[in-house]
């Protein structure tokens, strides 16, 4: 019969216990412990002072080169930070999620976005073909990856990232409704083609050479 | 000194890492050794503190070992939009959990512990272990799904066989 996951994970977990002899040899480590004369334990203090102190100094110089770092990546135009995280993601190319060919899979499985992922008109006539996607995130707003192919057969990959367009947050991008044409970000040896369209904003991480993001 | 039901608790814990309650106790014992020399005062930040070596050396074992890949424990998947009671609605068949518990890895038998047998929400998990809440919103969505899929993939089979 079939019963809620967090009982059945319980009653699992319950079963497992320490011996009678396990418990007696942790309860008299414990006590020894307490046993122990004070100046012992104050002397084994310093010197765990003296051990913590190198290590705080070592971690602030870590931190302050990570916050150098960051303030650099700060200070980048916004564009420049979308391409190099979704550069960063289609490198990874860490295993998706779902695997279909086609839009309606897409929209069904990624049914807990605040959006409904779209067919873009730059990408219909570039022959790739969907090969599914994965959750992901563009500068902390949930998104969508979706992976497609260059050739029937295969070919090399290109990532294709939607999320919700937020221009607070984003600020102005260039949107196809406007017969503008997307911004291309070299990042990390890849080409991101970056626009809004249909209310969304979209990024195609691709190889150089391998076709544009382009209205025919 | 901590009472007999925390020391269960831990040591379960270790159990959800290691399936095996031999290393669920070398592992409970070397990390209460180590909490000895500053241990916290409060007796719930005391069993965090005890896990989290727990965790560390564990994770520490099985790198050297590399018994599991690393992205097993380092899924940097950013923010997804799902309940963290997503987990509420799924149903299993006593008998399955054996075989379930054997198909997770690790870190998924821990979250599963945290969630089901410690009752954490999806920001203590984060804080627990670590990471964001959208990570662990990101690895409870998994989770489920790979639950299902394993039980319907049984389900299937015992059908077929009985056919």
């Amino acid at each position: 019969m079939d019963r809620p996951l967090k009982q059945v994970v319980r009653d699992h977990f319950d079963r497992h216990q320490l011996s009678a002899q396990q418990f007696e040899r942790l309860e008299s480590m414990m006590a020894d412990h307490a046993q122990q004369p004070e100046n012992d334990r104050s002397s084994q203090s310093r010197r765990h002072a003296l051990r913590w102190s190198v290590a705080i100094a070592a971690t602030m110089l870590i931190a302050l080169t990570a916050v150098l770092q960051t303030s650099w990546l700060d200070s980048r135009p916004m564009s420049e930070r979308i391409a190099l995280e979704v550069a960063r993601n289609h490198i990874n190319l860490k295993p998706m999620d779902v695997t279909t060919g086609s839009m309606t899979g897409i929209r069904q499985y990624f049914s807990d976005l605040e959006f409904v992922p779209v067919e873009s008109a730059l990408l219909a006539t570039n022959g790739l073909k969907l090969m599914g996607g994965r959750y992901c995130s563009i500068q902390s707003v949930p998104a969508a990856q979706l992976r497609m192919a260059s050739a029937p057969d295969g070919g090399a990959v290109q990532t294709f990232y939607q999320t919700e367009y937020r221009e607070d947050m984003f600020g102005p991008l260039p949107a196809l409704e406007r017969g503008e044409t997307p911004l291309t970000v070299s990042v990390k040896g890849l080409d991101v083609d970056i626009w809004v369209e249909k209310g969304l904003l979209l990024a195609l991480a691709r190889e150089p050479g391998s076709p544009a993001a382009r209205q025919e | 000194m901590l009472d007999r039901d925390t020391l269960n608790r831990l040591f379960r814990y270790g159990c959800s890492l290691t399936r095996n309650e031999q290393s669920s106790y070398d592992l409970l014992q070397d990390a209460l050794e180590a909490s000895l020399r500053k241990a916290p005062r409060d007796p719930e930040a005391t069993v965090q503190y005890i896990r989290s070596i727990m965790r560390n050396r564990f994770i520490d074992q099985y790198r050297r070992s590399q018994r599991f890949p690393e992205s097993d424990l380092d899924d940097t998947n950013e923010p997804v939009p799902i309940d963290s009671r997503m987990l509420e609605d799924v149903v299993i068949a006593q008998h399955d959990v054996e075989t379930m518990m054997a198909r997770l890895q690790p870190m998924e038998r821990e979250l599963l512990f945290l969630w089901a047998v410690e009752g954490y929400t999806a920001r203590e998990l984060a804080e627990q272990t670590g990471t964001s809440r959208g990570t662990i919103l990101s690895r409870l969505h998994r989770l489920k799904q790979k639950i299902i899929r394993h039980t319907q993939a049984d389900e299937r089979r015992t059908e077929g066989g009985a056919a």
